[in-house]
This record gives C-alpha cells, sequence and structure tokens, in this order.
C-alpha cells in the first residue's frame, strides 16, 4: 500500500465514522419524536399543567326602587412572585422607585417579613392610573404583576345589620347573616376553573387553556318592598 | 438593462451551490431562532440581528472566495497569531458569561475571538503539517512540533474556559494529523497523558463535574443538573413526526433552556419535527461525504487536505450539537452552524463558506493555467498545422 493510499483509507475511515455517527443520531432522534413520546407528554402534562380558578364577581344587592345598597368592586393589588431572584429584584426596585414612585426601603422591609413560598403584595387597591402605568412600564410579567380581586361595599348606612355580612372562605365571598346569606346562592355565582400549561417563569401559555367549570357571574337581587322598606 | 442581466448573471455565478446551500440553511436558522425567541419581550430582534450577521457573512464569504487561497496560506502564520492575540486579549478585557471569558462585548453586539480562530486554526495545522513534511523526516519531530505550535490556542482556550471549543479544535488537530498519515500510537499517548489534565478539570470545575452527572442520570436530577436535558428531551417529543410549525412551539418557548442557540435543534425539531431535524443531519453528513469525494480528486494535496479539514471542523460542531440535544452527550455549550443564534458562529461558519469556494476556485484555476502551460508548449505545432493547412488551400 502506498502512503497516498493509506491517507486515502484514513480519509474513508473518518468520513464512515461520521456517517456512522449521524446514523446513530437520527435513530435517537426517531426514539425521542416517534417511540418515547408518549412517555414524554405524559410527563409534560403532569409537570406543567396547572389547574387555576378565576373568581366569578358577586352580585350587587338593590333596592325596589333600584338603589344599590350592596356591591362588589374590583381591587387590583401589586404582587411580586416569590419565585424572583435577587438579580431579578435590585432590577425591579429601582424601576419602581423611579417610574412609580415607590420606597426602596419599603419593599425590602415587606420582602423581608414575607414566608418563604409565598407572593409579597406591594400595594392593595391600586389606581387606574397606577395600574395603566404600570401595564406601560413593566407589560405583562410573570414576576411582578396585578392580582385583581373583589372588595364588598355596603352603599347604604341605614339597615346595615339587616343586609348582612360576607365572609372569604377559600378566596371567595360566602354570605354568613342577613341578605347577603339568604340570596346567597343567586348572588356568589359561578367561578371560571381552567387548566393551562404554565412556562419556567409562571406565565400562562394560551394555546393549553382548557376549561373545567365555566364563568357566571352572580345575579343582581332586588329585595321586595316588604323586605326593603 | 444588458448590465442589469450581467448582474445578475454574475450574482448566479458567484452564488456556487455551497454559499446558496449555506444561505438556505441560515435562513432556515431565522426562522429558528424566532421560532424560539416568539415570546422574549422583542421577539424580532433575534432573528433581525441574525438576518444582519447572515448580510454580513455573505459579504465576507464573497470577498475570501474571489482571493486565491495562495493568498492565504502566505499570510496564514500571520492570521494565526492574530488569532492567538485576540485570545489572549480576551481573557484580560473579555467579559465573563456563564462562567466562561470568551466574549468581548460593545453596545450593540458581542464577539467571540474562539469562532474566528476556527478556520484559519484549521488552515493553519494543514499548512503547517504541509511544511514540516518538506523540513523534517522525523515523524515524531513532526508531531512534536504540530503539537506545540497548535499549543497556545488549545490553552487559551482551556483558560477561558471554553471546553466545547476546545474539544473540537482538538478534534480537528487529531483529524488532520491523522488523515496526513501521522503515526496513531503518538495521538494515543497524548490523549492518554491528557486524562489527569480531565481529571483535574473536573476537580477544579465542578460545573462541569455536575453537567457529567446530571447526563449519567437527568431523573435524578430532575431539578438540577438534568433539567436542561429532561427539557430537550420533551421539546423534541413535542414535536413529534412533522412538528407543530414555526412560531408554535410550546416547549421550546415555556421550558427550554438557552433555546436559540446552545438548544436550538431541539427548538428546530419542536418547529419541524423528525423530519425537519433528520434533514438537518442529512445536511452536514452529506457536506462531509461531499467534500471527501471533492478533495479525493483534487491534484494539490494541500488544498484537498484544508478542504476536508474546514468541512470536518463545521460537520464536527454540528454533529455535537446535534449529540448534546439528542442526548448522547454531556452539555457543551456549542452552538449548531448556520442555525444557531450568534453572530460570531454565523460569520466564522461563513468565512468557513467562502474559503471552500476559493479552494475549489483556485484549484481549477491551477488546473487552467497548467492546461495553458501545456497547450502554450504545443501551440507552434498547431500554427504549423495551420500554416500546412492555409498553404495547402492556396495550391
Amino acid at each position: 500500500m502506498t502512503k497516498g493510499e493509506a491517507q486515502l483509507k484514513r480519509f474513508r475511515i473518518i468520513t464512515t465514522i461520521a456517517i456512522l455517527w449521524a446514523t446513530v443520531l437520527a435513530v435517537r432522534l426517531f426514539y425521542f419524536s416517534i417511540i418515547n413520546r408518549e412517555t414524554s407528554l405524559d410527563k409534560m402534562e403532569s409537570e406543567g399543567v396547572e389547574r387555576r380558578t378565576l373568581r366569578a364577581m358577586r352580585g350587587r344587592i338593590l333596592s325596589a326602587d333600584g338603589q344599590v345598597l350592596v356591591e362588589s368592586i374590583r381591587k387590583s393589588s401589586l404582587i411580586l412572585s416569590h419565585r424572583v431572584q435577587s438579580h431579578q429584584l435590585s432590577g425591579f426596585l429601582s424601576i419602581l422607585a423611579k417610574e412609580m414612585g415607590f420606597k426602596r426601603r419599603d419593599i425590602m422591609i415587606k420582602v423581608g417579613r414575607t414566608k418563604d413560598n409565598k407572593d409579597i403584595i406591594l400595594k392593595e387597591s391600586m389606581s387606574l392610573e397606577d395600574v395603566k402605568k404600570f401595564s406601560q412600564v413593566f407589560g405583562v410579567n410573570p414576576i411582578l404583576f396585578i392580582k385583581m380581586s373583589f372588595e364588598r361595599k355596603v352603599l347604604t348606612k341605614k339597615y346595615k345589620s339587616k343586609i348582612g355580612q360576607v365572609r372569604k372562605v377559600d378566596g371567595q365571598f360566602v354570605g354568613v347573616s342577613g341578605f347577603e346569606e339568604k340570596y346567597d346562592a343567586s348572588l356568589k355565582g359561578q367561578d371560571l376553573i381552567y387548566e393551562a400549561m404554565v412556562d419556567k417563569r409562571g406565565k400562562l401559555i394560551p394555546e393549553t387553556f382548557s376549561e373545567i367549570q365555566k364563568l357566571i357571574s352572580g345575579k343582581d337581587v332586588f329585595l321586595t318592598e316588604k323586605e326593603w322598606p | 438593462m444588458i448590465q442589469l442581466v450581467r448582474f445578475l448573471k454574475y450574482a448566479l455565478r458567484s452564488f456556487c451551490p455551497i454559499l446558496l446551500s449555506a444561505i438556505l440553511l441560515s435562513l432556515w436558522g431565522c426562522l429558528a431562532i424566532y421560532n424560539a425567541s416568539v415570546n422574549f419581550p422583542n421577539p424580532e430582534d433575534y432573528s433581525t440581528k441574525q438576518i444582519t450577521w447572515l448580510i454580513g457573512g455573505v459579504l465576507v464569504a464573497l470577498i475570501i472566495s474571489k482571493i486565491h487561497i495562495k493568498r492565504f496560506f502566505e499570510l496564514i502564520p500571520w492570521l494565526y497569531g492574530f488569532g492567538i492575540f485576540t485570545l489572549i486579549a480576551v481573557i484580560f478585557w473579555g467579559q465573563p458569561v456563564n462562567h466562561m471569558r470568551g466574549w468581548f462585548h460593545t453596545d450593540y453586539f458581542s464577539i467571540q475571538p474562539s469562532e474566528f480562530c476556527k478556520p484559519f486554526f484549521c488552515l493553519f495545522i494543514c499548512w503547517y503539517y504541509r511544511y514540516l513534511v518538506d523540513e523534517e523526516t522525523v515523524e515524531f519531530k513532526r508531531y512534536l512540533k504540530l503539537g506545540l505550535a497548535s499549543l497556545p490556542v488549545l490553552v487559551l482556550l482551556a483558560m477561558q474556559p471554553d471546553f466545547g471549543t476546545l474539544f473540537i479544535f482538538t478534534l480537528c488537530f487529531a483529524a488532520v494529523y491523522w488523515t496526513h498519515g501521522g503515526k496513531t500510537k503518538y495521538l494515543g499517548w497524548t490523549a492518554a497523558g491528557l486524562l489527569p489534565v480531565l481529571i483535574y478539570v473536573l476537580y477544579r470545575y465542578p460545573y462541569v463535574y455536575r453537567r457529567l452527572i446530571g447526563f449519567w442520570s437527568p431523573e435524578e436530577h430532575a431539578h438540577g443538573a438534568g433539567f436542561h436535558l429532561l427539557q430537550l428531551e420533551r421539546t423534541i417529543a413535542s414535536g413529534g413526526f412533522w412538528g407543530r410549525s414555526f412560531g408554535k412551539g410550546l416547549w421550546s418557548q415555556g421550558y427550554l433552556p438557552l433555546t436559540h442557540n446552545d438548544s436550538i435543534f431541539a427548538s428546530f425539531c419542536e418547529a419541524l419535527g423528525f423530519v425537519g431535524g433528520f434533514l438537518l443531519i442529512v445536511i452536514f453528513a452529506g457536506a462531509l461525504l461531499l467534500a471527501f469525494r471533492k478533495c479525493q480528486k483534487m491534484s494539490n494535496d494541500l488544498y484537498g487536505y484544508s478542504l476536508f479539514a474546514l468541512v470536518f471542523c463545521l460537520s464536527i460542531q454540528a454533529f455535537i450539537h446535534i449529540s448534546v440535544n439528542v442526548q448522547i452527550l454531556p452539555p457543551t455549550g456549542i452552538t449548531l452552524p448556520f442555525i444557531s443564534y450568534g453572530g460570531s458562529s454565523l460569520l466564522s461558519s461563513f468565512i468557513i463558506v467562502g474559503l471552500c469556494k476559493s479552494i475549489i476556485a483556485s484549484e481549477k484555476k491551477d488546473l487552467e493555467l497548467l492546461d495553458g502551460d501545456e497547450s502554450s508548449e504545443v501551440k507552434p505545432l498547431e500554427e504549423d498545422v495551420d500554416l500546412g493547412e492555409s498553404s495547402s488551400s492556396e495550391h
């Protein structure tokens, strides 16, 4: 064998090894894409899918002549997720201080006081202007976000005890006395329950949304003249 | 109008199949990058930047392809030396990213010098080996000198530390030396001698050890070192046979880390399924096969070896990237040529394309010149014949 032939043989060996390597890669790819696909998809579903609830708005209580006696008010709270990392926190703090007038020290105290694995409420009852500004500055952000909730507000001072009281049970208002208790079934509506895949940042992936229970807002209740003179 | 037609003809001639394939592959890569970054704050940002680098890369490849490869061989010691200088500079003035100091950052873009060293390293070792063949007769001395000449680049890469790129450079060195007819036992001894270094690396850099552990049992380290590997597997599974189409990647956008560079193959497979991934493997394997066939036919040995070394460098990088994505190798941080996001990587790949084109064109030119010389030697005879014929017709 001449030297030229020996070198050619080595070229052939290297090329053959590369082709074999490519074949192994193709086989492995086939295994992941086709053969083992179902197992992987099952694991993906169990790890990535989260069940979430969106509260239904509790209905109003009105007098016979249409005067609103009790209503639910949307409340927007600024929440800092417990998933926040230290480097993200410093970035958020400087933007919040610069754009929204927050005090860094106050936020740090709140962060320090909050227990692990619990989201931190930075501000409760934000004004509409604040919410707009926040959306402009941060957009949709899974770490720093606005959480909507409801507040029950009695608009009349007369016969407050007649109207009754509500209590939050598992995040939902439940009437415990008065008309609130009497008409609880009509007032409370039905929460939306849905399942969706959530990414590593806690952000919901819209394509994976599947509804489990429909959202039905609470109905308004008109009291009779006998009930509300 | 005629000028336009001429320009189009020139452009078509310039865009030979190699360059055209590289451009198409890169455009495919831009789509893959868009698919991977669709959930980022500025989704078009990455693909737009990549297209800008692509335009730059094509221009560089065109310029390089017009230069005779001999010019590069004349300049290669300087180019290689400049490459070493940039690798030294990056250790002192580079910015650390992901445990390694391998980038120069500016306000607008980042540059990774080791990427640009790749093509010139391949050319240098081919050129230097040929030089040593003429100079040295003892094989061991040749190996030693080639090894010592390559050592600065390898040591500087280890100092960054960029073990993925170091692995590619080492494989290129071994392949070039071995295909040139070098002795296998020298390579074997070197590999054995490097074993203690490997153990030291595992001890010195715990993240390398963690990656190996995560690779060995990803399920056991699902929330640590094995997380990335598990997400790669699930992203490929999510694509299935035909894929979910571009922009609809579920797992690549939600969970997969480094989805637009180190994990681009998995992200690509989620978009185009097994079919797309298989096609990509075939393209890179086919490129190596074509280079092998082409270098067999080349009359100039140095051209043939250089062409093979350059294509080997690209294909092996692609194979290592894909191997990591299909869990055959532990994570290395190597990008997929033409597809992954990264200006330095894309530009370096196009430099390789330009050099390959230059080698093929130079071989053709040299052969034409040789033919011309031969024909000029026989020309007087032809003239005699012509004269004879013309004289006979006069008669």
